[in-house]
């Protein structure tokens, strides 16, 4: 499934929709709601929040295989993020500082099990790829029968 | 859909989904907040890291005069967030 979404906060309410009918065509449990909703809002967010004024909408694909959910985000007209390169994170020493941003990416990076990182210079587009395993479960195609 | 008001506990309710949209309505309520109070997290479905980082403002900001917020009624999905986050440190987590 994919879908574009403008760059605006606002458009948090529909990602969630988009997510909710993703997990429902792929009979995933539930609670994955919430975990795709987690990763992808903490992404998108950053991209509206340091592209300020950025024309082009985030197009966003969820792909669902049969051990792993791949997560795809693209955007154009943005500056070069590469957040596999973040600095490694300590949860005490962030909270000496009492600091209350930060937290998205790391939170991003203990949800899922792997990101690629590509950006396009010419075009100043990004292209996020996450994965997740599905841990046990298994996605069930309408085809696929039950046991 | 989120909301957040004072109960006739004077308990802080906060329910629906916490999410970046939300933190402006979030941050002037908790802005008002002068003194120790309890929220109760029972109707709370979700919350992402700006919703926490609301909650820490608030936190560091009543510490700061001897005051804190004291959570309650956390879900799984809620309590899974708060332990990855270690808000055990920061919070009194009833």
């Amino acid at each position: 499934m994919e879908k574009a979404f403008p760059k605006d906060i606002q458009s948090l309410k529909s990602i969630y929709r988009f997510i909710q009918r993703f997990t429902g065509q792929n009979r995933l449990d539930p609670s994955w709601n919430n975990i795709l909703n987690l990763i992808l809002e903490e992404l998108f967010v950053n991209t509206v929040k340091y592209n300020p004024g950025s024309s082009g909408d985030v197009r966003i694909r969820l792909d669902a295989c049969s051990d792993r959910i791949v997560m795809t985000l693209e955007a154009v007209n943005v500056d070069p993020f590469d957040i596999t390169r973040t600095e490694p994170f300590d949860i005490s020493k962030h909270y000496q500082s009492m600091r209350r941003g930060g937290l998205g990416i790391p939170l991003v990076k203990h949800l899922v099990d792997d990101i690629r990182y590509q950006y396009n210079e010419e075009t100043r587009s990004s292209t996020l790829t996450l994965i997740r395993h599905l841990e046990g479960q298994h996605v069930r195609h309408s085809n696929e029968r039950k046991q | 859909m989120f909301d957040i008001q004072m109960n006739e506990n004077n308990e802080i309710l906060i329910s629906g989904r916490f999410d970046a949209a939300q933190v402006k309505t979030a941050e002037a309520f908790f802005g008002r907040i002068q003194t120790t109070c309890r929220v109760n997290l029972s109707r709370l479905e979700y919350i992402s890291s700006a919703g926490l980082g609301v909650l820490l403002g608030a936190q560091k900001n009543l510490k700061d005069e001897g005051h804190q917020l004291i959570l309650s009624h956390l879900n799984d999905h809620i309590r899974d967030i708060f332990t990855w986050a270690r808000f055990d440190i920061i919070f009194k987590i009833e």
